[in-house]
C-alpha cells in the first residue's frame, strides 16, 4: 500500500515535468486515496462533506446497486480550487490511478484558465470545500435544533431553486427586504 | 515555481462514513410515511375483505423527486406569471383558492401524468405495524388439555411404510456399503431408510377475542367506517401473531346478534342502543363455551358512546361481570369530526367501572389517523392502560 503511494507520487512528479513541457498552467492538486465506499459518497453528494438529504440516499443506493452489478465504476472525482482536490480509489489498479492523475492535471489547467471558474473562485474564495463543509455542519446543527421535518422542508425548497441559479449574477446577493430587517 | 501535486493516503476513518445509508433510510422512511397515511383511505368499508392472504393493493405513489418548477400547462390556473411576466422581484406567487368543484381540478391535474405505483401486500403492511404490538396482559393458562399436539419429521429408521421412504438417504447408505464392500452389489433391503414422525406437544396460550360493534341508528357511516377499519387491523394483526386465538363478532342495537366475520364487516343496522344486550350475549358465550380458567378473554367494543339511559344500570352490571372474566376490555369511541368535551354515556359507565380497578382501557377515534394511535394504545404495552382514567 505504502509502496504504491510512493510510486504514485513518483508518477505524479513525472507528469508535472511533462505538463510543464507541454505548457500547461494549472493549480496544484491535492490527491487523496480513499476507500471505495467513501468515493461513492463523494460522487453522489457532489462534495466530500455535504448536508444530509433524502434525495442523496436515493442516488446513493442507485449507484451502489449499479456498482454491485458491475455496471458502474468510479475512477475520479475532482474539485476545482486552489489547490484543487482530487480523489483516487484505493482499490483501483495503479495504472488506472496514474491515468486519472494525468487527466486531473488537464482539468486543473482548464479550471485556472476558464473565465467562469475564475469568476466564481474570486467570489467564493478559493477554499470551496471548507466552506461547503462548514455549511453542512450548520445544517446538521439546525437539524438537531429544529427537527428533521422543518429543515427538510426548507432544503426541499432550496433544492427546487438549484437549477434556476443564474450564473451571470454575483454569487453573494443582497438579501430580500423581508430578511434584512434584523 | 512549479506547482506541487501531493498525494495523501485516506485516513482510516473514511471507512466509517455512512451518510449515503443514512439518507437512504430517511428516503425509505418518507415512503413508509406516505404509505401509512394512505392505507386507511384505501381500505374503505366497501373494500374490507376478510381474506388478506395474497391480496395486494396498488398505491399510486409518485416517485420521490425533488420539488421543481414546471411550466404552467394547466388552463385551469389563473394567469399568474413570473420571469418576463408582470411580476417583480419579491412578489409572492401563491395560487388563488378555487371555488369550483375541487375534484374536477384534481382530475385535470393528473391528466397525462405518469404515476408510479407500488404494489403492496396488505399482509406485509399489517406485519409491519404489528411487529412491536401484542395482546395486553396475556397469561398462560394451561395445565390440562391445552397441549397442542403436532407431528414433526425426525430421525430415520430401517423400517417404515413405503410412503415415507427417504430416497436420498437410502442411496447414500447403498453407496457407503458399496465402497466398503468394493464390488458390484445392488440395492438391498438393508439400505432402505424411512423417515420417522415424532409426536410433539406444545404448551399454548388460548385466547378468545370479542369484537362488539354498535350498529344502531346513531352510528353513521363515518362512525361505522372508523370502527370497522379499527377492527380490521386488530383482527389481522392478531391472526398473524397468535395462532390459536378465537375471534367472535357481535353487533347490537337494542338486541345483539352474533355474526360471521364476513357479515360483521358488512353489517348495518337501525334502531336504538342498548349496550347491555351485547354484553349479556358475550357473557352467555363465555359461560357456555369458554372457561375463563383456560382462556384469555378480550373484548373490544366500538360505539359512538350513546346508550339509553334506562340501560345504564344493566350495562354497568354486565360490564362489571365481564371484567371479572376477561383479561382486558377495550372501549373505542368513534366520534368523527371535532372532539367533543362532553362525556358520553358509555365512557362514563366505563369510567365508573374502572374505578374499581378493572382492566378497562378506552380510546377516542376522531379521524382515521387516530386508528394507528388507538391500536398502539391498546396493544403496545400493558402498563399504559392504567393511566387512561
Amino acid at each position: 500500500m505504502k509502496k504504491e503511494n510512493t510510486s504514485l507520487q513518483e508518477y505524479a512528479n513525472k507528469f508535472e515535468i511533462l505538463a510543464q513541457q507541454l505548457g500547461l498552467d494549472y493549480f496544484p492538486i491535492d490527491f487523496e486515496v480513499v476507500p471505495e465506499n467513501f468515493m461513492t459518497e463523494i460522487a453522489v453528494y457532489g462534495l466530500p462533506v455535504r448536508m444530509p438529504h433524502w434525495s442523496y440516499g436515493l442516488r446513493y443506493i442507485h449507484q451502489l446497486i449499479r456498482h454491485g452489478m458491475g455496471n458502474s465504476r468510479i475512477f475520479e472525482v475532482m474539485f476545482p480550487g486552489n489547490p484543487c482536490h482530487a480523489y483516487l480509489v484505493d482499490s483501483n489498479t495503479i495504472s488506472e490511478n496514474i491515468l486519472v492523475i494525468a487527466h486531473v492535471i488537464g482539468h486543473s489547467d482548464f479550471v485556472k484558465n476558464n473565465h467562469l471558474f475564475e469568476n466564481f473562485m474570486k467570489m467564493s474564495g478559493e477554499k470551496i470545500l471548507k466552506r461547503a463543509a462548514k455549511n453542512a455542519n450548520n445544517i446538521e446543527i439546525a437539524l438537531n435544533k429544529f427537527g428533521q421535518n422543518r429543515v427538510e422542508n426548507i432544503l426541499d425548497a432550496a433544492i427546487a431553486l438549484e437549477t434556476h441559479i443564474d450564473i451571470n449574477f454575483n454569487l453573494d446577493k443582497k438579501k430580500f427586504q423581508i430578511f434584512q430587517k434584523k | 515555481m512549479m506547482p506541487k501535486n501531493t498525494i495523501f493516503t485516506g485516513s482510516s476513518w473514511y471507512e466509517l462514513f455512512s451518510r449515503g445509508a443514512r439518507d437512504w433510510l430517511r428516503h425509505n422512511e418518507k415512503i413508509r410515511e406516505i404509505i401509512k397515511n394512505k392505507i386507511p383511505d384505501l381500505i374503505s368499508d366497501s373494500d374490507l375483505n376478510t381474506d388478506t392472504n395474497g391480496r395486494s393493493i396498488n398505491i399510486p405513489l409518485k416517485k420521490l423527486y425533488h420539488a421543481r418548477f414546471e411550466l404552467n400547462t394547466n388552463s385551469h390556473h389563473d394567469n399568474y406569471c413570473a420571469g418576463q411576466g408582470i411580476c417583480q422581484q419579491g412578489d409572492l406567487l401563491i395560487p388563488k383558492k378555487k371555488n369550483s368543484d375541487s375534484n374536477e381540478i384534481e382530475a385535470s391535474n393528473t391528466e397525462g401524468e405518469i404515476q408510479f405505483s407500488i404494489e403492496f401486500n396488505v399482509s406485509d403492511f399489517i406485519d409491519w405495524i404489528w411487529e412491536e404490538l401484542k395482546l395486553p396482559d396475556l397469561q398462560i393458562k394451561n395445565k390440562l388439555n391445552i397441549n397442542e399436539r403436532y407431528l414433526v419429521r425426525e430421525g430415520c429408521d430401517k423400517k417404515g411404510t413405503p410412503s415415507r421412504l427417504d430416497r436420498r438417504r437410502t442411496i447414500k447408505e447403498f453407496i457407503k456399503r458399496r465402497v466398503i464392500q468394493n464390488k458390484k452389489t445392488s440395492l438391498s433391503n438393508n439400505d432402505l431408510r424411512f423417515t420417522q414422525n415424532k409426536d410433539r406437544k406444545n404448551p399454548i396460550t388460548c385466547a378468545v377475542i370479542f369484537f362488539v360493534l354498535d350498529v344502531s341508528a346513531s352510528m353513521s357511516t363515518e362512525e361505522r367506517k372508523l370502527a370497522k377499519i379499527f377492527f380490521f387491523f386488530i383482527l389481522h394483526g392478531i391472526r398473524r401473531k397468535y395462532l390459536t386465538v378465537e375471534i367472535r363478532f357481535i353487533a347490537h342495537t337494542t338486541q345483539a346478534w352474533e355474526f360471521t366475520e364476513k357479515e360483521f364487516f358488512q353489517v348495518t343496522g337501525a334502531g336504538g342502543t342498548g349496550a347491555s344486550s351485547a354484553f349479556n350475549l358475550v357473557l352467555d358465550i363465555i359461560k357456555n363455551e369458554y372457561d375463563s380458567t383456560q382462556y384469555n378473554g378480550y373484548l373490544f367494543y366500538a360505539s359512538d358512546g350513546e346508550n339509553f339511559t334506562e340501560d345504564r344500570a344493566a350495562a354497568t352490571a354486565s360490564i362489571k361481570e365481564l371484567t371479572a372474566l376477561l383479561n382486558y376490555l377495550g372501549y373505542i369511541e368513534t366520534v368523527p369530526g371535532i372532539p367533543r368535551n362532553t362525556q358520553t354515556e358509555m365512557s362514563s359507565i366505563c369510567m365508573q367501572v374502572s374505578k374499581e380497578e378493572c382492566s378497562i382501557g378506552n380510546f377516542v377515534l376522531n379521524k382515521q389517523e387516530d386508528i394507528w394511535k388507538g391500536i398502539k394504545h391498546f396493544f403496545s404495552h400493558t402498563s399504559t392502560r392504567d393511566e387512561v382514567f
